[in-house]
């Protein structure tokens, strides 16, 4: 497999129009190896013949449940499965994630919510530790440029290296580029569940942040404050709220 | 259980004091009954007394009064005087058989007893012996001759006597009330189970067998009403649950189809806009078949709540969060005010239904004003530590005072139930959690949030 869009998938579901469209919207959007099952039976010949690299599995079936299904196919491989379901109680929920299903999602569902979930699967799944490993990830704030597996402000002339707090803030920041990340969720990202009165410390670590990731610390253009909810990373421009 | 216990010792104190209270009068009327009695006979002597007191000497032997005779006449049917040899020296309406020398063994036989069915009292005088008699039948005699110790100890006796029925009779009564408490606690735990909703089956024997078998029969309708409207409840979550089930395949299609279209590069700009609308709507039925499900789930309580501590202030700051990152028109600002004593405070609920329950009156304010409006959200500690007061308002016209009425009183077959719908679930997530919702003019509502335990 060179690229997600060469990686097989199995779809199930009793509905013969949902498996149609499904097939429509992945093969638009550029997918090649697409085979479907109407039922546990089919299903369970296609994966033995097949072997697909991800599956897409509909709980009810005529002939039984995905539940089962998953757990039959989990015990000969690891191919990452995520349910398509029309059952919304967050027991069904918590079951599929339980047995270790990659997703849960529910109908009626957007085709774009499908097709991103399912790329981030495959690209969790088969390429991240092909696409990490040689090269550190770069964010590049204006000058400045922040390595961020290794932790490290390059700048126009020098090297400034992050401590592991100010490391983790601003990973959480970039992993919410452009959106409001509140302190609680700063705080938890640092210093887990207990965070309470660590308010004052948060506003240390972020100044400290800034004065090595701003040009201007003082009127900073990327690491940005929200009046009384949290901070936010700012997009490739000057951003304000 | 407590109660119980009250009962029964009430029971054994009120036993015990009606004992006490007949005992009490028994003494009393013996003592009464003795005095009469002693105050009898002690007249019956004074009367002999009387009587012999009205002899007089003559020269030549004796003679009785006047008055002596209408003193007998009183008192007595007969009367003589025997000397020491037992001859008649004088009588008075003496019957003829009567009338003869008495020997000693008859004089000792009548003193004790009665002459010839007479009773006879005797008194020794100057002149010999007075012997009167009264009607026969007239007055009972006996002669008590007991030793000296058995009346002593009769006398000391009757304190212990007196104790020792005052004991048996508690022991009877503790006897009974215990048998009777055993009987009452199985009655009590019976109500108990009822009060609880759980089925009961008391055993319909000894003294409460009658309201045993009552409360048997209550708890067989309790159980019968209860299990017929579970049932309706269960059938009318199950009926919704399944109508919006079987929407999702369908909707799915049409989302799915729409959404599709409207990317679509070789379609002309008007129909991609059509398809748009066709996904937004599709959207729209997507959110009320889910405020449908969680709706008729809270009302019937088939959502289970799942609560766990969580700050107040970071859930309100990732709901205002939430909806700026989501995209928020310019037109529309939201003011967080957090109390900083609030920042201490942990409550236990369940996050992700009160998260739902802050989204949807946030999402009210801002979808009914679309020219604009200010939501202010504020947080501030209440009376109790453990206590939260959250205020949402905003300064658009506010709700309609019908929507505020039909929300309180529960109105859910009326015409304007789908428009309330996201307000009856904050109502219902925040009532679930014991949290209060009220409502001060049509801007502001607040919520007066307690620690969920």
């Amino acid at each position: 497999m060179n690229s997600i869009y060469e990686a097989k998938i199995l779809l199930v579901d009793d509905h013969r129009d949902i498996l149609e469209m499904l097939c429509n919207i992945l093969t638009r959007r550029g997918f090649l190896s697409i085979r479907t099952a109407g039922n546990c039976g089919l299903a369970r010949k296609l994966f033995a013949s097949y072997e697909p690299e991800l599956i897409v599995l509909d709980i009810m079936l005529p002939d039984g449940d995905g539940f089962s299904l998953m757990r039959d196919f989990r015990l000969v491989s690891d191919a990452p499965v995520l349910f398509l379901s029309a059952k919304d109680e967050d027991n069904d929920r918590l079951l599929g994630l339980g047995l270790g299903a990659d997703d849960y999602i529910a109908k009626p569902f957007l085709p774009d919510e499908l097709v991103l979930r399912l790329t981030a699967i495959l690209k969790r799944t088969y390429f991240s530790r092909l696409r990490r490993e040689p090269e550190d990830e770069r964010l590049h704030l204006g000058p400045r440029t922040v390595l961020l597996e290794s932790g490290t402000v390059l700048t126009r002339d020098s090297e400034i290296t992050l401590t592991a707090k100010e490391l983790a803030l601003l990973k959480k920041l970039y992993e919410n580029r452009g959106n409001i990340v509140t302190f609680d969720a700063l705080s938890d990202a640092v210093w887990g569940a207990n965070y309470y009165g660590y308010e004052n410390t948060l506003m240390v670590h972020i100044r400290r942040l800034r004065e090595k990731i701003e040009e201007h610390p003082s009127s900073p253009q990327w690491l940005l404050t929200v009046r009384g909810l949290g901070y936010k990373l700012a997009k490739g421009t000057k951003n304000t709220l | 259980m407590k109660n119980l216990s009250k009962i029964i010792f009430r029971y054994l104190v009120s036993a015990f004091f009606m004992i006490l209270l007949t005992l009490l009068l028994n003494v009393a009327l013996y003592v009464v009954l003795g005095f009469r009695m002693v105050q009898a006979t002690s007249r019956s002597i004074a009367h002999i007394r009387i009587a012999a007191e009205q002899f007089l000497p003559l020269e030549e032997g004796f003679a009785l009064s006047g008055e002596g005779y209408a003193y007998l006449e009183e008192h007595y049917v007969w009367a003589m005087m025997l000397d020491d040899a037992g001859k008649v020296i004088w009588d008075w309406k003496l019957p003829p058989t009567l009338n003869h020398p008495y020997t000693a063994r008859e004089i000792a036989v009548f003193s004790k007893w009665y002459l010839n069915d007479y009773p006879v009292t005797e008194r020794v005088t100057d002149y010999g012996l007075l012997v009167a008699a009264s009607e026969p039948g007239s007055v009972w005699k006996q002669n008590i001759n007991d030793a000296t110790g058995v009346i002593e100890f009769i006398a000391r006796m009757i304190p212990v006597t007196l104790s020792v029925n005052l004991g048996l009779v508690l022991l009877m009564v503790f006897f009974w009330g215990v048998r009777f408490y055993g009987s009452l606690r199985t009655l009590e735990r019976g109500i108990q189970n009822l009060s609880d909703q759980t089925p009961i089956q008391l055993p319909e024997k000894g003294m409460t067998e009658l309201l045993a078998r009552q409360l048997n029969q209550t708890s067989a309708l309790l159980i019968r009403q209860r299990e017929q409207l579970d049932q309706r409840d269960n059938a009318r979550t199950a009926w919704i649950s399944g109508v919006s089930h079987d929407i999702r395949t369908p909707l799915s299609l049409i989302m799915g189809y729409a959404s599709d279209l409207k990317e679509d590069p070789s379609l002309p700009e008007e129909q991609r806009r059509l398809a748009g609308i066709i996904k937004q709507q599709s959207l729209k039925i997507r959110q009320l078949i889910e405020d449908l499900n969680l709706t008729s789930r809270l009302e019937y309580h088939m959502q289970p709540l799942r609560p766990a501590p969580l700050k107040p202030s970071g859930l309100l700051r990732t709901v205002v969060s939430d909806f700026y990152n989501r995209g928020l028109s310019d037109l529309h600002l939201i003011d967080l005010y957090i109390d900083s004593a609030v920042e201490q405070i942990t409550l236990r609920g369940d996050r992700a239904l009160l998260t739902r329950a802050f989204s949807n009156l946030i999402g009210n304010s801002i979808r009914h004003n679309p020219a604009g409006c200010t939501v202010t959200v504020t947080a501030y500690p209440g009376r109790d530590d453990d206590e939260v007061c959250f205020q949402v308002s905003d300064d658009g016209p506010g709700i309609p005072r019908e929507v505020i009425d039909a929300l309180i009183n529960g109105l859910s077959d009326t015409a304007k139930a789908p428009h309330i719908m996201g307000l009856r679930i904050v109502w219902q997530i925040f009532g679930a959690h014991g949290w209060e919702m009220r409502f001060t003019d049509s801007n502001t509502i607040h919520i007066l949030g307690k620690d969920q335990s």
